[in-house]
C-alpha cells in the first residue's frame, strides 16, 4: 500500500487527535442532579480511576468511537492506495510503441469478450494512462515539486519525446491520448536503427550523469588531485521506464537503460496471435522480354494451423487474378535457435536458460506467383482475401500487412551511352546486350548533347577515362595526392581536354553531374574519394564481393593491372568497395539521390581485363544494375511508411505535387537539379507525385498530351518482423531480460480513501447505536 | 436517590396508619431476645425472679430471702429450706430512631414517608401492648437530635406520636456519632431500639452504633434504601450534588461505573450487617417500596422483635 499524500494526513492527524480529546475533556456539559448521597458514588470513582489518568477515556467507548471515525478520515486523507507493482522511482518514463504491429486489433475491450477487439495501442495507451492516474500527486503542504513526475516517449522506428518530465497528469494524459498508430516498422535492420534504443537514449536525455570523484595519482602512488568524472550508464537521480510495447523490437539488446533504472516491460497483446501478411512484395520485368511480368508476393502465417488464403492482384484498381495460397502453420519450438543464442550472448547464464526455455515461434511462410504480360506501367495491389467470401481474412488481428500496392514502370529496354574514346572491347560488350539504343559520345559532343538538353534520354552513362564539363561545379584539389579534406573553390567551368584523366594541371576535379554511370580511369570528386595518382608496380585484384549484383558472376583472379590508381576513400563518405586491389578498393560504388555510378579508378586498358570474359560479364551486369530501374525489379518506387521520397524530377520542373493516402496534398519545389524530397507520413498507400511539364521515361501523362505528368509511389509495410504479431513475453535489453510485468492486464490502482470514508460514516452510525443503547442502560 | 421534589407530607394518622394495616398490626406484640425490665409491671415476664404468678425455678435459702417465698413443700419433704421463684412480668421499652436528615428525603417512594410509616405501625404496635414507646429523630440540630417524645403509653397516646412523626420535616445532615451519644445518654431503661436510616454517613456509622449497642437494648438497625439507590436510573454526564452537604462529584454513567457502585453498595450493605452481627445487634435493609405490613409482620417478626 502507498500513500499519496502521507505528510498532509499526518498533519492534519497532528491538530485533529489532539483538538478532538481536548474538545472531549471540554464537551462535558454536566447535568446537574441531587442525589441522597454521594459517598458510593465517589468511591465507584475513585475506583475506577484508581490506575491512570486516562482511565476515563478508556473506559469511554464514545471517544474511541470517535476517535476511529477521526483515523478512517485521516488515513483517507493520506490517500493510502494499493498497487500491484511497485512504484519505486519518483520519475517515470513512459514508453509507448507505435509501431505498425501495435495496431493489431487482439485486445479485448472494455465491452468484454463479445465487443470488438481494439488496438494495442488502445490498450497500451489506457495502460499507460492508468498508471498516470497512480501517480502521486504533489500536495498543497509541500509543493508540487514532491509529486512523481513523468515523461512520455513514442517510438517506432524512431523516437519522439512527447511531454517533458512534467507532475500535470492532465498534460501526460493529453499527450497520451494523442498517439496516433502508424504503420512504420520498429526496426530498420539496413541502417541499424531501432525505435527502442532511440527511445531509451531520449529517456536518459535529460538525466544528468552521476560525477564521481577519483583520486588522481602519479605512477608512484602520490596524490596529486582530485579529478571529477562522470560515468557511464549512473544518473544522479534514477527513473522507472514503463515500456508498453507487444515486444516485436529487434535491436532492443542494444538498448542501455542503465544499472540503476528500473525498467518495466508490459507486454501488450496476445502471445498467440493469429495474423496473415504480406511480407515481401516484388515485380520482376524480364530482361530478355520486357513485356513479361513476374510478381512474387511472399506471405506470412502465425496461427499454428496451416491455412489458405486467397491472394487478389489489381491492376489499377480492377482485379486481375486471384491465386490460392496454402501458409504453413507456424513452427513452435522448445529452446533458443542458434542466431538468438548468439544475440543474447551478452546477458548472463541465467538469463540464458530463461531464453532457452522459452518457446520459440517462427511463422510460417510461403509465397505465391503472378506472371502478367504488360509493356505499360501499372500500379499493382495485391490484397488477401478469405477462400470463399472475398473479405478480409478471418482471425487476422493486423490489416495493415493484407495488401501492399507496387508500381510497375512500363516496359522498356536501355539506352546506353558511350563518353569517351573509341574502345573495341567496350563497344562488344555492350553490342551483345539487349539495349534500345547505344550510340559514342567524344566528350565534347556529349557536353554539347546535355546543354541541348537531350542526354536524358541514355539510361546509363559509360564515361571512359574522363568526366564530361556540364556546367558542374569544380572542386580543386592538391594533385601531390597529400591527405586532406579537398578545397572547395567556385570557379568558371573549365575544358577539360579529352582522355586525359580528371586531374589536369590546375589540379581540377569534376565531380559526377546527376545521372547513372559506370566510370573506368578516373576518379570523380565531392564523393569523398581522394586520387592518390597512379603506382608503376602491377596490381592483382584480390578480393571481391560475391553479393553485388555488379561483381556476383565476376572471377577476377586472374587480373593483372599494370597501372593501379590508388584511391583512398573517407570512411563517412558513403561509398561502397565492391572489390579490393593490394593497395586499394580496385571498384568503388556511389549512391546519392540523384547520382549513381560504379567508378573503376584504373583504367582497363593498361589491364588484362579486356581480354578476360570477365569484363564482358561485368560491363553488362553493372549495365543491367544501374539500369535495373528500367529494366530489372521496382523498388525505387516503394517507400517505407514515414520515410523519405526522394525522387529525380525532370529539368524545368518548378514545382510539383504529392497526393497521398487520407486526404494528403501537399507541394514539393524541386531543387536546381530536379531533385525533390519529401517525408510521407506513417501510412502505407499509394502516393502520387504530379507536375506539369516534361515527363521522363516511364512516367504517366494523365489526359493527353497536355495534361500533367504523374509519377506513383507505394508505401507498404512488408515487414516481416511487424507481422509476426504474437506478442512477446520478454524484452531483451542490454543490461537484462525483462519479463512482462505481472500486471499486464492494466489493473489500475484503486484509490481507498473512499471506501475509509464510507467506513467513517459506518462507525459514526454504530456510534450513534450504542449511543441510543446507553442511555436505557 | 434523587431528592422528589414536592414530597407530600403525611397530614394525619391516617396518612400513617390506615385501618388496613392496624387491623394487621393488632395480633402483633414487641418481643426481645431478652425478657426486659420495666418500670411497670406489664404483661412481659422478665428474667427477674419476681411476684408473678407463673414458677420459674427453685433456688436455696440464704439470709435476708423473704421468708414467704420459702417452698414449705420441699421443707417438709426434705427439711431444706428451698426458695420458691417466679416470673416476674414488666414492660418493654420501645425506642424507634428514626433519620430526618435531608437524605431521608429522597426517593421514590420517599425513605422518609416509609420510616414515618413504619415508626407509626411499630409505635402503634408498642402502645397497645402497654409498652413505654419512646421516639427519637436525628437531624439537623445541635447534638444531632431534633426531637423526641418520650415513654408513651397505652393506645391513646397514638396521636401525640403521630403529631410528633408529622410535625418532622427532614432537612440537613448530622453528625450520627453525636446523635447516637445523645441518644444513649438519654434513654432510660431497657428495650428494643430500632434505628431506622440509610446509614450512609460521611463519618461512618460505626462510631455512633458502638454508643448505641449494649445498655439493655436490643438494637436493631433498619436500613432503608429507595430503589433509584439500589438501580440508578442515571445516564449521561452528571455532576451529581449531595442533598445534605452539597458535596459535588462528577460522574459520567457508563456500566463498568453503575457496576462498579452496585458492588460498592452492596459491600457497604454488608459491612454494617457485619458490625452489626459482631457486636449482637441486628440489622435489616429494606427498600422504600416495601410494604408496611411486610416489613411489620415478616421482615420484623423474622428478626425477631414483633411476635
Amino acid at each position: 500500500m502507498n500513500f499519496i499524500t502521507p505528510w498532509l494526513a499526518a498533519i492534519a492527524a497532528a491538530i485533529a487527535i489532539p483538538s478532538l480529546i481536548i474538545l472531549y475533556f471540554l464537551k462535558l456539559r454536566r447535568r446537574d442532579l441531587e442525589v441522597s448521597t454521594t459517598l458510593l458514588w465517589k468511591k465507584a470513582i475513585q475506583d475506577l480511576q484508581a490506575n491512570a489518568p486516562f482511565q476515563r477515556l478508556r473506559r469511554n467507548i464514545l471517544l474511541f468511537l470517535q476517535l476511529l471515525v477521526l483515523a478512517a478520515v485521516l488515513f483517507a486523507l493520506a490517500q493510502p492506495m494499493i498497487k500491484g507493482q511497485t512504484l519505486s522511482g519518483e520519475r517515470f518514463v513512459i514508453l509507448i510503441d507505435r509501431s505498425a504491429s501495435m495496431s493489431s486489433e487482439d485486445v479485448e475491450g472494455p465491452g468484454g469478450a463479445s465487443a470488438p477487439k481494439v488496438s494495442r495501442l488502445d490498450e497500451a495507451k489506457r495502460q499507460a494512462i492508468a498508471l498516470v492516474d497512480s501517480l502521486k500527486e504533489g500536495d498543497a503542504l509541500f509543493g508540487q515539486s514532491r509529486g512523481d513526475q513523468a515523461k512520455v516517449i513514442v517510438f517506432d522506428n524512431t523516437a519522439e519525446s512527447l511531454q517533458t518530465f512534467t507532475n500535470d497528469k492532465r498534460k501526460l494524459k493529453a499527450a497520451i491520448e494523442g498517439i496516433q498508430p502508424t504503420d512504420k516498422v520498429s526496426s530498420i535492420t539496413d541502417e541499424q536503427r531501432s525505435g527502442i534504443v532511440e527511445a531509451v537514449r531520449l529517456a536518459l536525455a535529460d538525466l544528468p550523469r552521476r560525477k564521481v570523484s577519483d583520486q588522481v595519482t602519479d605512477p608512484e602512488g602520490n596524490v596529486l588531485g582530485n579529478e571529477t568524472i562522470s560515468v557511464d550508464g549512473l544518473y544522479e537521480s534514477t527513473v522507472a521506464m514503463h515500456i508498453y510495447s507487444d515486444g516485436k523490437l529487434l535491436g532492443s539488446s542494444q538498448a542501455r537503460p542503465g544499472i540503476e533504472n528500473t525498467v518495466e516491460y508490459h507486454a501488450i497483446g496476445d502471445p498467440a496471435a493469429k495474423n496473415t501478411g504480406i511480407i515481401t512484395l516484388k515485380a520482376e520485368r524480364d530482361y530478355e522480354q520486357p513485356t513479361k511480368v513476374t510478381i512474387f508476393v511472399g506471405l506470412q502465417n502465425t496461427d499454428e494451423q496451416p491455412r489458405s488464403v486467397d491472394v487478389e492482384l489489381l491492376i489499377d484498381g480492377v482485379t486481375a487474378q486471384i491465386q490460392p495460397a496454402q501458409l504453413p502453420g507456424a513452427n513452435i519450438s522448445q529452446g533458443a535457435d542458434p542466431s538468438d543464442a548468439a544475440s543474447a550472448g551478452a546477458i548472463s547464464n541465467q538469463q540464458s536458460e530463461q531464453v532457452v526455455a522459452t518457446q520459440i515461434r517462427r511463422p510460417g511462410t510461403s509465397g505465391v506467383t503472378f506472371r502478367l504480360d504488360r509493356s505499360q506501367g501499372m500500379l499493382a495491389q495485391v490484397r488477401l482475401r478469405q477462400p470463399g467470401t472475398g473479405e478480409r481474412p478471418t482471425d487476422d488481428v493486423l490489416r495493415v500487412d493484407d495488401r501492399a500496392w507496387l508500381v510497375v514502370p512500363p516496359a522498356q529496354r536501355m539506352s546506353v551511352a558511350i563518353v569517351g574514346r573509341e574502345n573495341l572491347f567496350l563497344r562488344l560488350a555492350l553490342e551483345g546486350l539487349p539495349l534500345a539504343r547505344f550510340d559514342r559520345f567524344s566528350l565534347s559532343e556529349f557536353e554539347q548533347l546535355w546543354q541541348q538538353g537531350r542526354a536524358g534520354v541514355y539510361d546509363v552513362v559509360i564515361l571512359d577515362g574522363a568526366i564530361p564539363n556540364v556546367g558542374q561545379q569544380i572542386i580543386s584539389t592538391v594533385t601531390t595526392g597529400a591527405a586532406g579534406a579537398p578545397a572547395t573553390a567556385t570557379a568558371p567551368p573549365a575544358t577539360t581536354p579529352a582522355g586525359t584523366g580528371t586531374v589536369n594541371a590546375a589540379g581540377v576535379q569534376r565531380p559526377l553531374p546527376p545521372g547513372k554511370y559506370l566510370v573506368f580511369g578516373t576518379v570523380p570528386a565531392g564523393l569523398g574519394l581522394t586520387d592518390k595518382g597512379l603506382m608503376s608496380q602491377p596490381a592483382t585484384v584480390i578480393d571481391w564481393s560475391r553479393e553485388h549484383p555488379a561483381t556476383r558472376n565476376l572471377v577476377l583472379d586472374s587480373l593483372q593491372i599494370a597501372q593501379f590508381r590508388e584511391v583512398i576513400v573517407d570512411p563517412a563518405s558513403g561509398v561502397t568497395k565492391i572489390a579490393y586491389a593490394e593497395r586499394g578498393p580496385a571498384i568503388l560504388e556511389v549512391a546519392k539521390a540523384d547520382t549513381r555510378a560504379l567508378i573503376v579508378p584504373f583504367d582497363y586498358m593498361e589491364s588484362t581485363w579486356p581480354l578476360d570474359l570477365s569484363f564482358v560479364v561485368f560491363v553488362a551486369s553493372s549495365v543491367k544494375y544501374l539500369g535495373e530501374e528500367v529494366g530489372g525489379q521496382y523498388d525505387a518506387r516503394a517507400l517505407a511508411p514515414g520515410g523519405e521520397l526522394q525522387d529525380t524530377l525532370p529539368m524545368g520542373v518548378t514545382e510539383a505535387r504529392i497526393d497521398g493516402p487520407g486526404e494528403l496534398r501537399a507541394s514539393v519545389r524541386p531543387s536546381a537539379d530536379g531533385s525533390i524530397v519529401y517525408r510521407i507520413p506513417p501510412t502505407t498507400g499509394v502516393y502520387e507525385v504530379t507536375w506539369e511539364g516534361t515527363a521522363a521515361p516511364g512516367d504517366i501523362r494523365e489526359g493527353g498530351d497536355t495534361g500533367r505528368v504523374l509519377r506513383i509511389f507505394a508505401a507498404n509495410l512488408l515487414d516481416q518482423q511487424e507481422s509476426d504479431v504474437p506478442t512477446a513475453q520478454q524484452l531483451e535489453l542490454a543490461t537484462k531480460v525483462e519479463q512482462a510485468a505481472a500486471s499486464a492486464t492494466g489493473k489500475g490502482d484503486r484509490r481507498l480513501w473512499p471506501y475509509l470514508i464510507l467506513l467513517g460514516l459506518a462507525v459514526v452510525l454504530l456510534e450513534w447505536f450504542i449511543y441510543n443503547r446507553k442511555v436505557y442502560v | 436517590m434523587l431528592r422528589t421534589p414536592n414530597q407530600s407530607r403525611p397530614k394525619v394518622l391516617d396518612d400513617l396508619l390506615n385501618a388496613q394495616l392496624i387491623s394487621r398490626l393488632d395480633p402483633l406484640d414487641l418481643t426481645s431476645k431478652r425478657v426486659f425490665f420495666g418500670k411497670l409491671k406489664g404483661e412481659r415476664r422478665s428474667k427477674r425472679r419476681g411476684q408473678s404468678v407463673e414458677f420459674a425455678d427453685h433456688r436455696p435459702y440464704t439470709v435476708g430471702d423473704d421468708t414467704r417465698h420459702i417452698d414449705w413443700n420441699i421443707y417438709a419433704r426434705m427439711e431444706s429450706l428451698v426458695l420458691k421463684l417466679f416470673l416476674e412480668e414488666e414492660d418493654l421499652s420501645l425506642h424507634l430512631v428514626l433519620d430526618c436528615s435531608a437524605s431521608s428525603d429522597c426517593g421514590d417512594p420517599s425513605k422518609f414517608l416509609f420510616m414515618q410509616k413504619a415508626v407509626a405501625a411499630l409505635g402503634y404496635v408498642g402502645l397497645v401492648n402497654l409498652n413505654r414507646v419512646t421516639v427519637t429523630a436525628m437531624g439537623d440540630k445541635e447534638g444531632g437530635v431534633v426531637g423526641t417524645v418520650r415513654d408513651l403509653r397505652g393506645k391513646r397516646r397514638l396521636h401525640d406520636l403521630a403529631n410528633f412523626l408529622i410535625g418532622l420535616e427532614p432537612k440537613g445532615g448530622f453528625s450520627f456519632r453525636q446523635a447516637a451519644e445523645r441518644i444513649a445518654l438519654t434513654r432510660r431503661g431497657k428495650g428494643v431500639m430500632l434505628v431506622f436510616s440509610d446509614f450512609f454517613f460521611k463519618d461512618g456509622f460505626e462510631e455512633g452504633l458502638r454508643r448505641l449497642v449494649g445498655h439493655g437494648y436490643d438494637v436493631l438497625c433498619v436500613q432503608v434504601l429507595s430503589p433509584q439507590e439500589l438501580e440508578p436510573p442515571l445516564t449521561g454526564d452528571l455532576r451529581l450534588k449531595d442533598v445534605e452537604d452539597g458535596d459535588m462529584a462528577e460522574v459520567t454513567i457508563a456500566s463498568p461505573l453503575l457496576k462498579r457502585y452496585k458492588a460498592n453498595l452492596a459491600a457497604y450493605c454488608k459491612e454494617l450487617e457485619k458490625f452489626c452481627l459482631q457486636r449482637d445487634m441486628q440489622c435489616v435493609t429494606v427498600r422504600s417500596d416495601t410494604p408496611i405490613d411486610t416489613l411489620v409482620v415478616d421482615y420484623l417478626r423474622r428478626k425477631g422483635v414483633v411476635k
